[in-house]
């Protein structure tokens, strides 16, 4: 077995939400509720969930951006939620984030041979044309010309942009680059280059990625493993391959086959979910899934399942597997 | 290195030229500059800004006068009596060379007021925006209660605390406006804090110095710019209110507000000097409003409404 | 022969911009059957949803100019016909759903108001009969309780059960075509699932043509019969949506199909893609638009566009390898079977 780079375990991530009144009751958002998972180094776990799952609170948690309500996140073993900025700062380095919006991420009055080279500017890493070197030798390796070194982000489309987010996330030589819908505001064509870049890429330096999307064939196509979420909870973890052909949790039947057919001439058996999901203000007792499971029991509205393994590399988390 | 696998392509390939061909032609087409000569009324905001600027400037070359020259004889004269272009105030002294000197004070009062609310607001707007939390909450109520203190009192306070004169007119305007410049930055600090290019540098470890300095108030500069060109305008209308109210500039130095002032009470026999103080007022200001509108659509276009 | 509802002949719409003209769309021609589904799918900036517009009126002029092409809607070409009368067409007989429910709806009103008054403004009846179909429609969309959620505003509705509600609005007039612009890319894909499964039961029972528009292949296998694909302003290929599948014919078409992760391929393999960016639209038309990424490109490609031909019944392509040279093969290059 190789290197395990990032065990999280039991991570939880309350937002306070005040009802707008001056002195009223702090309500929780509970948006991580009790997590767990690990990445070995050089593979891909893919986090899958739809909208308000909690999956990018995931990604922003571990990267720093959020403070850890309770649990563990360790790096190569060391707990990185214990540590101070200055002891987190050579840490940054090794853990890098894609994001999702190609038009924001970044500065739109920093020409983007600056944006490139500025992670070493902040570690102080090299001299000035060593940075220079790097950012170019870097624009190249996503397929843009270092002619295009000072020119402005406005100028770049959408699929370019992300080539030189991807481009500024490798400057530091990190071991683990978290990916959060970097291909969601893409089209299909210009998508796929940037799938094969980050491929080639993982590849290259033995990159460990963890990929969040909402998009089932994508991370089909990069991950090893993948966990399904749904309101803060993983419901689903283990082997993409082993879990796309025996998928156990109800939540995880039904999203796979929610997905648009991928041959016009099968239509899919579908099974329709009953509703939408709840706010994850107001999420429901024992299992999160009780109120809109076709398998619906008893223990399901008292008892919250814990995941249990069925497999070697396969953890659902239903009061169907026992 | 790692990446020193990498070959380094030398010679550029013909769709990149073509594209930074591209870039460069659309960058001097929609250059700030360009943009704002393409629009007719900013460049006659322009020109009437220029004309006031200068006057400031060369008011010895191009005044006929010496403007504190009383002459009783020679006391409300009409417009174009006797080598007066403008005519004379109640004191005989010459209007034109007293507007062209007024120019002075209306320039130094906008530009100077302006520039200090503006330091001021971005320092306390950047702050609040920053920080968020208590820091926030305590400069944004601190702000509300400026808001809500009238500008008049406010000036008579300073005026009798300080004495009028020059600086504290700077003053006073400066203060009044520091609130509306920290609700603007605090807005746009917040915007531009949550983009993920910020988000992505807290994550890289970067000090809040290089993100405020480097990052954010680059990317904030568009909209002060913008409120400051508009708010020459009302400064220089908020000096002559005061000088016309008598907390401003004190006469016998001319300011167009004390011209205003004084013009007032011979508004009957002598309309020429409420007229023409008045008008260089309207004028200037319209001309700092036409051009601070133009800068807007060229600056930032999402902002026209 | 099945009837044809709406047919475009080569509609053109440019913008002038300060700078230069952005040839959004270029030549598009197309035909919907009633009670049939189209499906226009193609990327960003390909001019699909200025194709929409353009038959709802809704370009924006200045710039927008449609500078030729018919759009025949029941005999009638609408780009000719009186301002008045279009009124009635739009909205009535042609309706819209958006992309994005939210700004489709007006926050300051309730959601059953704004439904009862696009009724009464295409219909002369009753406020009462009005809101009794209101509330019909929002039945008929599957929004539970409808008699207590017709009062509700736009903000008490999920994602979902707002884009039911844009659609009973689209509904209410019993359009005879119903254009769909991107109706789930905000949604999620379970609660996608369930409006497209919603959108083939209402065509069914309504008897309604639909035009949709997406960038997502799958929406297009789901629900049309026939597809069009756009490429920077053109139809580059229109034919039905299972012959697409097994025998497209246009090398863009290929890329756009090998392009997709397949949940039932392998993902040890790299994708196919196609090279490079889409082009600029105030640059196009000289030759074939796709020349420039094509990897079979020749130098006629470069000259002169190729014409839209039907090279098999009911198979429009519009490219010179498909039409005048025939040495690609026939689907040859298809990797999926």
């Amino acid at each position: 077995m190789s290197e395990v780079i990032l065990e999280v375990e039991n991570l939880k991530k309350y937002f306070p939400v005040t009802n707008g009144k001056l002195f009223g009751r702090t309500n929780y958002l509970k948006a991580v509720n009790d997590i767990s998972f690990t990445i070995e180094k050089g593979k891909t776990l893919g986090l899958i969930g739809e909208s308000g799952c909690g999956k990018s609170t995931v990604g922003k948690t571990i990267i720093g951006l959020n403070n850890i309500t309770d649990g563990v996140i360790k790096f190569k073993g060391k707990d990185i939620g214990s540590l101070n900025n200055k002891e987190m700062k050579p840490l940054r380095k090794d853990i890098q984030m894609i994001f999702q919006d190609p038009y924001s991420s970044l500065d739109p009055k920093k020409k983007i041979g600056y944006s490139v080279k500025e992670p070493l500017d902040i570690h102080n890493i090299g001299e000035e044309g060593e940075r220079q070197d790097k950012a170019r030798q870097l624009l190249e390796m996503v397929g843009l010309s270092y002619y295009y070194m000072n020119r402005y982000p406005h100028e770049f489309s959408g699929g370019q942009r992300q080539r030189i987010n991807i481009a500024r996330a490798l400057t530091l030589d990190p071991e683990l680059i978290i990916c959060d819908e970097p291909t969601s505001a893409l089209d299909v064509s210009i998508q796929a280059q940037v799938l094969n870049i980050f491929k080639q890429l993982q590849e290259k330096f033995d990159l460990t990625y963890l990929f969040i999307s909402h998009n089932l064939s994508v991370v089909k196509y990069l991950s090893d493993d993948i966990a399904i979420m749904y309101l803060g909870k993983i419901v689903e973890i283990g082997d993409v391959k082993e879990i796309y052909k025996n998928p156990l949790h109800p939540y995880t039947k039904a999203l796979f086959s929610a997905i648009p057919t991928e041959d016009p001439n099968i239509i899919k058996d579908r099974i329709n979910l009953k509703g939408e999901i709840p706010s994850p203000l107001n999420p429901p007792s024992g299992c999160k899934f009780h109120n809109r499971c076709p398998h619906k029991m008893k223990v399901c509205e008292e008892v919250d399942p814990n995941l249990i393994n069925v497999d070697v590399n396969h953890k659902v988390g239903c009061h169907l597997y026992k | 290195m790692r990446m020193e696998d990498m070959k380094r392509h030398d010679e550029i390939d013909e769709e990149t030229l073509l594209n930074l061909e591209i870039m460069k032609k659309e960058e001097k087409a929609n250059s700030f500059i360009k943009k704002l000569l393409r629009n007719k009324t900013a460049v006659v905001g322009m020109i009437i800004i220029t004309i006031t600027i200068i006057s400031a400037i060369f008011s010895p070359f191009l005044s006929t006068h010496d403007p504190n020259k009383v002459n009783t004889e020679e006391a409300c004269l009409k417009p174009g009596e006797n080598g007066h272009i403008f005519g004379t105030d109640e004191y005989g002294r010459d209007l034109y060379s007293r507007i062209v000197y007024g120019s002075r004070i209306s320039i130094i009062v906008g530009v100077c007021a302006t520039t200090l609310g503006a330091i001021l607001g971005i320092i306390l707007g950047i702050i609040s925006g920053y920080k968020g939390g208590i820091t926030d909450t305590i400069i944004m109520r601190f702000v509300d209660g400026m808001f809500a203190f009238p500008f008049i009192l406010l000036a008579i306070v300073m005026m009798t605390v300080f004495g009028s004169g020059l600086q504290n007119v700077v003053l006073a305007i400066g203060i009044a406006n520091i609130p509306s410049y920290a609700r603007i930055v605090r807005g746009q600090v917040l915007i531009v804090k949550k983009q993920e290019y910020c988000q992505a540098l807290i994550a890289l470890g970067a000090s809040n110095k290089k993100i405020i300095i480097d990052h954010i108030f680059p990317n904030i500069l568009s909209p002060i710019i913008v409120y400051g060109t508009l708010n020459i305008a009302g400064a220089i209308i908020s000096e002559a209110a005061l000088s016309f109210l008598g907390l401003g500039i004190q006469p016998p130095t001319p300011s167009w507000g004390n011209i205003l002032k004084s013009g007032k009470d011979y508004l009957i026999t002598a309309p020429h000097i409420a007229t023409f103080s008045g008008l260089a007022i309207l004028v200037t200001v319209l001309g700092f409003n036409l051009f601070g509108d133009g800068v807007r659509d060229a600056l930032d276009p999402k902002l026209k409404q | 022969m099945e009837e044809k509802l709406l047919e475009v002949k080569d509609l053109k719409t440019y913008f002038h911009t300060s700078s230069g003209v952005v040839k959004a769309v270029d030549g598009v021609s197309f035909s919907i059957d009633r009670g049939k589904t189209l499906g226009i799918v193609g990327e960003s900036g390909s001019g699909k949803s200025v194709t929409a517009s353009t038959i709802m009126g809704l370009i924006p002029s200045p710039p927008g100019k449609v500078e030729g092409g018919e759009i025949i809607f029941e005999g009638n070409d609408i780009l000719k016909i009186h301002k008045e009368e279009l009124l009635n067409i739009r909205g009535k007989d042609i309706a819209m759903i958006f992309q994005d429910p939210m700004t489709a709806l007006n926050p300051v009103f309730t959601v059953g108001y704004q439904i009862t008054e696009a009724i009464l403004a295409h219909r002369d009846i009753s406020k009462k009969d009005a809101k009794k179909i209101a509330i019909n429609a929002l039945e008929m969309v599957g929004i539970p309780d409808a008699k207590s959620r017709y009062k509700c505003y736009p903000h008490e509705f999920s994602g979902g059960m707002r884009q039911r509600a844009v659609i009973a609005m689209a509904i209410v007039c019993d359009p005879k075509l119903l254009i769909a612009d991107e109706p789930t890319t905000a949604l999620d894909v379970t609660i996608q699932a369930q409006i497209l499964d919603l959108m083939k039961e209402l065509q069914k029972k309504l008897n309604t043509s639909i035009l949709i528009i997406t960038h997502d292949l799958g929406v297009i296998w789901e629900v049309s019969d026939y597809v069009m694909v756009m490429y920077a302003g053109r139809t580059v290929e229109y034919t039905e949506t299972k012959t697409l599948y097994k025998n497209a014919k246009h090398p863009y078409t290929w890329g756009l199909l090998d392009s997709i992760p397949k949940l039932e391929s392998d993902s040890d393999k790299m994708l196919n893609t196609i090279e490079g960016n889409p082009p600029d639209l105030r640059s196009t038309g000289k030759g074939c638009n796709f020349a420039g990424r094509c990897p079979y490109a020749k130098d006629i490609c470069k000259k002169s566009p190729p014409k839209l031909v039907e090279v098999e019944p009911k198979h429009f392509v519009a490219c010179y390898f498909q039409t005048e040279d025939t040495s690609l093969g026939k689907g040859g290059q298809i990797k999926n079977e």
